[in-house]
């Protein structure tokens, strides 16, 4: 694969963005694993990517009007210390929703998002939840406090290359951890979601959990 | 060269056409017993391998024993039989690598296995990522001072769309009434501003969030 191709076709940006098709993918990576100038570019554009996310958090870079709910979500969520935070938000805000209460100001209308809890039974094979391509899946799950921060990969079945992965989590109150996952990242099928626990920069396995999303 | 031949990729891109040579050089000094060859094997494509490890397996503290499975592999194999396609050397390796990645996954228990003291040796410190002296908050005070230094508004949005939204690029074009090529241009100066911004913030702690 030469140089044109891969900046004709932002093949940096669609990489980490885990967007590069197969038949395009092994080439990329035959050249990524001899050509140190593209592994510099990937660190360059994986740096601008998370300063970008960073900043969007910012007042003052506000990400444009029809990012809607959903993308904003996925910011939160993307940032270690407001996940625990986060997900004690959404349990408030669907709390209001169960409870029928109606605000035009409150409650966006483009909330869309579903809650599962990911508990595994011994025997019982993993949990299924139900997931839409247009809506924020978000996975709570125990995890304890034995570590400083978990990360957090996700792998649909046979796929090694990580489908998420979210660095830098930290648990909530009760040990619980909540991740926000795309829907339309989570179409129907099996899934492995692996954490791994950090303390004084050794990462740890701390547990999987398969679940299938239906 | 007459209108409509097709240019090998190897003569459009120098770097690949040396890399090609390189290959074939080292694959058949490998298999005439060349301890040299193995060394320039082990530091040509080590950070590379394990940049793609780190990416397939998602643990950069494993990265490092599966990288070094993955070259005594592939040393061995070399050593006993030819490649059919030498030039593909890059290939071949990425190859193991995945493999030895996804042997891992499923071995998840880490069992130690005998290391060969030759390429532990001649493994060169590829763990440093670039700009590593850079941290998160410099990374982001670069991105503001980046998004300042853009004059058009419109830029600014290509890249909020882009990296946060993660938008289509067709999208963002369509909606924002921009060709593929303005696109492209768009991304590549930004990415070379921010480059020159974190070259700075490297050399100096400039970069200080307001």
């Amino acid at each position: 694969m030469d140089r044109n191709y891969i900046d004709r076709h932002l093949l940096v940006d669609r990489y980490l963005a885990g967007a590069v098709p197969d038949d395009e993918l092994a080439d990329f990576e035959e050249r990524l694993v001899w050509d140190e100038e593209l592994i510099d570019e990937l660190d360059l554009a994986e740096r601008l990517r998370e300063g970008m996310l960073d900043a969007a958090r910012e007042t003052r870079y506000v990400v444009p009007t029809q990012t809607g709910f959903v993308p904003r979500l996925r910011l939160v969520f993307s940032n270690a210390g407001y996940a625990a935070a986060a997900s004690f938000l959404v349990g408030i805000a669907l709390s209001v929703l169960m409870l029928g209460y109606r605000s035009d100001t409150s409650v966006p209308e483009e909330i869309r998002y579903s809650v599962n809890e990911l508990q595994v039974f011994r025997g019982a094979g993993g949990p299924v939840i139900a997931t839409t391509p247009d809506a924020m899946s978000i996975l709570r799950f125990e995890v304890g406090h034995s570590f400083e921060n978990y990360r957090v990969t996700i792998q649909a079945e046979g796929n090694p290359e990580p489908l998420w992965q979210q660095g830098g989590l930290v648990p909530d109150g009760d040990g619980m951890l909540a991740v926000g996952v795309p829907g339309a990242s989570l179409p129907s099928g099996s899934y492995l979601l692996t954490v791994h626990g950090v303390n004084d920069g050794q990462t740890v396995l701390d547990r999987q959990i398969p679940f299938a999303a239906d | 060269m007459s209108d409509g031949q097709v240019i090998p990729v190897h003569l459009r891109d120098q770097r690949l056409a040396d890399e090609i040579a390189a290959a074939i050089r080292i694959v058949r000094a490998v298999r005439d017993g060349s301890a040299d060859a193995e060394t320039e094997l082990v530091q040509r494509y080590s950070r590379g391998l394990r940049y793609l490890i780190i990416k397939k397996t998602g643990d950069d503290v494993l990265a490092d024993d599966l990288l070094q499975e993955t070259l005594i592999i592939a040393i061995k194999k070399l050593r006993e039989q030819a490649l059919e396609n030498p030039q593909r050397l890059a290939g071949y390796l990425r190859g193991i690598a995945i493999r030895v990645a996804l042997n891992a996954r499923r071995r998840r228990s880490r069992e130690p296995y005998l290391a060969d003291t030759a390429v532990l040796e001649s493994m060169p410190d590829h763990g440093k990522r670039q700009f590593e002296c850079v941290s998160a908050q410099e990374t982001k005070a670069a991105v503001l001072k980046l998004l300042d230094s853009m004059p058009v508004k419109r830029d600014r949005e290509v890249l909020l769309r882009y990296y946060v939204r993660e938008e289509e690029k067709s999208e963002i074009c369509r909606t924002l009434g921009l060709d593929s090529l303005h696109f492209n241009r768009v991304l590549y100066r930004a990415k070379n501003r921010f480059r020159g911004i974190l070259e700075r913030s490297d050399e100096g702690p400039d970069l200080v969030l307001e």
